[in-house]
């Protein structure tokens, strides 16, 4: 399973990508932006993308959109703000599977990747 | 009569056969009863032929007493069997309407009685149209109830504005949608605390309104979801009125700060010291050493939020005291965990990212001002301002907490200290400050029964004498309290209760320079969570000097610190 993380604050690309080493998920790109964000999709691939809404230069909308026709089938976390609700609704309507509040906490993080890869709890 | 017409018409060989046959039937079925009287009925009407026969002066033949008795005992039955079928349905349609109604009123109750305006939508052909039953709050929340059949969104559309309604749409489109999670879109209703105006009886009213759609029916093309409509303007009303609020008083919070003059050089210092404890929590998170001790980690990054909620608070910028009051309540939190992972660090980068967030705009802020204000010799020291600030911290707190204060200052001489030690010297005077003002300075009654003056005293002096700075911090509140340290002592088990209540004051005053060691358990953007005086304990090492403690119980205080001049700068301005 190859995971991708895109989020504008470093330490928090550091702190998610240390979390799922722990969960024995690798991490196969990180992105601070939307623009790196999607090319570094395209060449690696990932099954899933965390992506954080809000983003300096293109949005975490339009990254989300680009992803999902490069490759229809991945599985798009976004991670929001408690008052974007109407850019997540906007997003699962986009294809994204789920979405977590910031601060994000681990065992949510967890219980979404468990439910994707269609573990039981 | 049967029993006459059977007796005199002849009855099984009578072409009245059939009739008679009806009349009977007719007779049990419809005379009202149960299977019981049918079968009297029955009873009686070939009792009666038997009788006719026997007591009349023209009996029938044998033969065709016997026929007609099989007839009448054949109809009987039949019509007992009749009967009792029918009575039963009879008595089946009465329950069924009995239950239908007692339903039908325990769900115009449940209609009547609910708060939230209920109602169903039907989902056909990608339209949601507005079923057949609802509550009654709905025409007291939104003034008019929905007429059924109709489109939902155009009948909402009225109360919401075109992009609502363009959320909306997008909205029931997610919630339409077989593959997504329902539990997981719950929160995501675009009409949430939502204004709108109401016009009840001709009166335009303003309200907060919340709609909440759940779906019962499963099924992608016609699906059914309960709608339900709250009214939510007094909650709303209430939480804007303390919003606004803390608006106003955040508002005099930056005119004090103007008022203030916090010279350029002092804001430049507290951004600086801001930065040096970002970077210390980040290389926490960041390098593996800290993740073999996660307690230590936790100290670290709690010492470093603590110091920047402080000087913040110092400066009365409420805004990055209270993202770090949020940050430092998580570290509170984490620190009490014996089982700490490194999956609980998580959320402390987002706490970290979002201070981050305030202060690199602060700094911006920063820079401008100092572009603004330029004003030369003053904006060299970092310290320049520091009496000030420490003045008006004191006297902030014992406005809080109903104390009074004089704050002298004497033989303070700055000039001499480079920035680089400047930050940790504020730190140890703000946190000895606010201890003073939390701990040790009694409110007037108190200090009035003490025969102490009304006014509690602190007094600071900082001199630079040959090759060594001087410090000198009291103040004449009531000292240390020995009773609550012993008892916070015992509390952490910090040695054997018999053994901890011989400790020499002494001893247990180091306490309370442990980390996690306070004796007030409430915490507010003053007082510490204990890490106050474990700050002067680490500042003081980091910059290399020592201090001492003199004290008198119930009488003074007194901080005295030395630290050796090689430290600092001597290149006066």
């Amino acid at each position: 399973m190859k995971i991708m993380i895109v989020d504008d604050s470093t330490i928090v690309r550091m702190v998610i990508e240390r979390y799922l080493k722990l969960t024995n998920i690798d991490v196969v790109a990180q992105a601070a932006n939307g623009n790196d964000a999607i090319a570094l999709f395209r060449t690696h691939l990932p099954d899933i993308v965390t992506l954080d809404i809000t983003m300096p230069g293109i949005d975490g909308l339009e990254t989300l959109e680009e992803m999902m026709r490069i490759n229809p089938k991945v599985k798009v976390i976004m991670i929001s703000a408690l008052n974007s609700k109407t850019t997540v609704v906007k997003a699962i309507n986009a294809g994204a599977v789920s979405y977590l509040i910031k601060p994000l906490l681990a065992h949510k993080l967890t219980d979404t990747l468990r439910k994707i890869l269609g573990e039981k709890p | 009569m049967i029993s006459l017409m059977t007796h005199q018409l002849g009855g099984f060989d009578s072409s009245y056969y059939a009739g008679l046959n009806l009349v009977m039937i007719a007779v049990i079925v419809l005379i009202p009863g149960g299977f019981i009287q049918a079968t009297v009925n029955a009873l009686l009407v070939i009792g009666s032929y038997l009788g006719l026969n026997l007591f009349l002066p023209n009996p029938s033949h044998f033969k065709i007493v016997i026929n007609n008795l099989y007839f009448l005992s054949s109809t009987a039955v039949i019509a007992v069997a009749i009967n009792r079928v029918h009575f039963h349905l009879i008595r089946k349609e009465f329950y069924t309407k009995r239950q239908l109604a007692v339903a039908k009123k325990e769900q115009d109750t449940i209609m009547n009685a609910v708060n939230e305006g209920l109602f169903i939508i039907h989902k056909v052909d990608g339209e949601f149209y507005i079923g057949e039953h609802q509550s009654e709050s709905v025409k007291r929340i939104m003034g008019e109830s929905f007429e059924s059949g109709q489109k939902f969104t155009d009948v909402i559309s009225s109360y919401f504005s075109l992009e609502k309604m363009d959320e909306l749409g997008e909205y029931l489109k997610m919630i339409s949608s077989k593959n997504v999670d329902q539990e997981m879109i719950r929160d995501l209703s675009p009409l949430e605390r939502e204004g709108s105006t109401v016009d009840l009886d001709g009166e335009k009213v303003d309200k907060f309104l919340d709609f909440q759609f759940k779906r019962i029916e499963e099924s992608e093309e016609n699906s059914d979801f309960l709608v339900s409509i709250k009214d939510v303007t007094k909650e709303v009303e209430m939480e804007n009125e303390l919003r606004e609020h803390k608006i106003k008083s955040e508002q005099e919070s930056q005119m004090m700060l103007s008022m203030l003059h916090i010279g350029p050089a002092l804001l430049q210092d507290f951004i600086q010291g801001v930065e040096s404890e970002l970077t210390t929590i980040e290389s926490v998170l960041r390098e593996d050493k800290y993740h073999k001790e996660l307690n230590h980690a936790i100290d670290i990054i709690f010492r470093s939020v603590h110091s920047v909620k402080g000087n913040a608070a110092l400066l009365d910028l409420g805004f990055l005291a209270e993202k770090a009051e949020e940050f430092e309540k998580r570290m509170i939190s984490l620190r009490n965990n014996k089982n700490l992972t490194w999956e609980d660090f998580l959320p402390i980068a987002y706490d970290l990212a979002a201070l981050q967030k305030v202060y690199s705009e602060m700094k911006e802020l920063v820079e401008r001002i100092r572009l603004f204000q330029h004003r030369g010799a003053d904006s060299t020291s970092a310290l320049s301002g520091l009496p000030e600030a420490l003045t008006l911290l004191a006297e902030k707190i014992a406005n809080e907490f109903g104390k009074k204060v004089k704050v002298v200052i004497t033989d303070i001489d700055l000039s001499g200290i480079s920035n680089k030690y400047a930050y940790p010297l504020r730190d140890i005077l703000v946190q000895l400050t606010r201890n003073a003002m939390m701990h040790g300075i009694e409110n007037p009654e108190t200090r009035l029964k003490s025969n102490k003056k009304e006014y509690g005293t602190i007094s600071l002096s900082l001199k630079l004498l040959d090759d060594t700075l001087c410090i000198d911090f009291q103040d004449d509140g009531k000292s240390f309290d020995l009773t609550a340290i012993r008892a916070k002592a015992i509390l952490m088990g910090k040695g054997l209760e018999r053994e901890i209540k011989d400790w020499t004051p002494s001893r247990l005053i180091k306490l309370i320079f442990e980390p996690a060691f306070s004796t007030t358990d409430e915490s507010n953007s003053h007082s510490g969570r204990g890490m106050g005086m474990d700050i002067i304990q680490q500042r003081v090492r980091k910059i290399g000097g020592h201090f001492s403690i003199h004290y008198a119980l119930g009488k003074f205080t007194q901080f005295k610190f030395v630290f050796p001049m090689g430290l600092f700068q001597l290149e006066k301005v």
